[in-house]
């Protein structure tokens, strides 16, 4: 199956290869845990397959990606809204991720500290260097609540590391 | 001090460590390419269905409490309209024989519905006797009417006035009502009404 992106036919399982990591990231900044982040970027596909199907078709590939982003930060809202998927898994797991990685600075599980609207703004606007409209496209919210999202959680960034003896 | 530009570039390269596993995407990739190969999905309009189906509960909600309430209002008219009829036909019976407009009034609607009866007993117990299936309701050689004939007989029974003078007449039906004790009616060809109850005689002019 392929997928019109722009003038472009795209295969469909190029785009999952592509946009795993990306939806896989996301998913993770929301959820803070492994199984959870499989089934939001998984969800997110199927919706991908099921509006190609229902003749949905694409502007460019910027509007495919905003539109997976958006998908896959509802769908999680939806996953979390789920009285019996609220289990507190969730920081150990990232930790586990964190301690993979072996830093030396923990930057990733200090933003993961911070309120999900923070860390899915500063995720989007440091990784995937987007802008501030297109985050707010994206998390359906203002540009001006992205910026203030940006301000604080670099506030309180600097704040927890400071607590920690990170910056004097 | 803080160095917010570092920081986020360590972020950068965190975030770029986190990654789905190999398998997990394979996995992903056939499970949309087995996906995608089924047929088109007709996605049931669930919401459509829902919304419209809310709009006829409303509709049909609405529609019945209209019924009823015009249900309750005609039948609250109504027994308005007989109590006002009954009061105008006892203010009627209390102003006999004085010629005003009210009595007037009272007398043509209560003949309108066949209630001359309220005014009349004469006439009320022959409506009676008529609807009363043990009194036998014949004709003049004895043979009884059936129900429709008894109806017909009824609803020529709508008094004008009472008059006092016999008429004269060319002919006459004769009815004869037979329960404790009888009465015989004579219809004249004329559209008077004689009623002969134990010897005494009542005339009316029919409408």
């Amino acid at each position: 199956m392929t997928l019109k992106c722009g003038e472009q036919e795209v295969l469909i399982e190029d785009i999952v290869r592509k946009y795993s990591a990306m939806l896989y990231h996301v998913a993770m900044i929301r959820m803070q845990n492994q199984s959870d982040a499989q089934e939001v970027v998984q969800d997110t596909f199927l919706k991908l397959v099921s509006k190609v199907k229902s003749g949905m078709s694409f502007a460019d590939e910027e509007h495919l990606k905003a539109w997976l982003l958006t998908v896959a930060i509802n769908r999680g809202k939806s996953i979390v809204m789920l009285a019996w998927n609220r289990k507190t898994e969730g920081l150990d797991s990232i930790r586990q991720v964190a301690d993979d990685t072996k830093s030396e600075s923990y930057a990733f599980e200090y933003v993961q500290k911070l309120p999900k609207n923070y860390r899915i703004a500063i995720y989007l606007f440091y990784y995937e260097e987007m802008t501030t409209e297109q985050i707010a496209v994206t998390m359906k919210t203002k540009p001006a609540t992205v910026r203030s999202y940006l301000h604080r959680g670099r506030e309180k960034l600097k704040q927890m590391m400071e607590a920690d003896g990170y910056v004097g | 001090m803080w160095d917010e530009k570092k920081f986020f570039e360590d972020y950068r390269k965190e975030a770029d460590k986190i990654q789905p596993d190999k398998k997990f995407v394979e996995d992903t990739v056939k499970m949309i390419s087995k996906e995608s190969s089924k047929g088109t999905i007709v996605t049931f309009p669930y919401r459509f269905v829902a919304i419209v189906a809310s709009v006829m509960l409303v509709v049909a909600c609405i529609g019945i409490w209209a019924v009823h309430n015009n249900i309750k209002k005609n039948d609250e008219s109504k027994v308005a309209h007989e109590q006002e009829i009954f009061t105008k036909g006892l203010n009627a019976a209390a102003n006999n024989g004085t010629d005003t407009e009210d009595s007037n009034t009272a007398d043509d609607e209560n003949a309108s519905v066949g209630q001359m009866a309220v005014t009349d007993s004469t006439i009320a117990e022959i409506v009676q006797m008529i609807d009363d299936s043990e009194v036998i309701v014949s004709d003049e050689e004895g043979n009884p009417l059936d129900d429709d004939q008894r109806a017909e007989l009824k609803s020529s029974l709508i008094v004008e006035e009472k008059v006092s003078d016999m008429p004269e007449y060319g002919s006459k039906t004769t009815y004869k009502l037979i329960g404790d004790y009888m009465i015989t009616l004579h219809i004249t060809d004329d559209n008077y009404l004689v009623v002969d109850k134990e010897s005494e005689q009542t005339i009316y002019r029919l409408k």
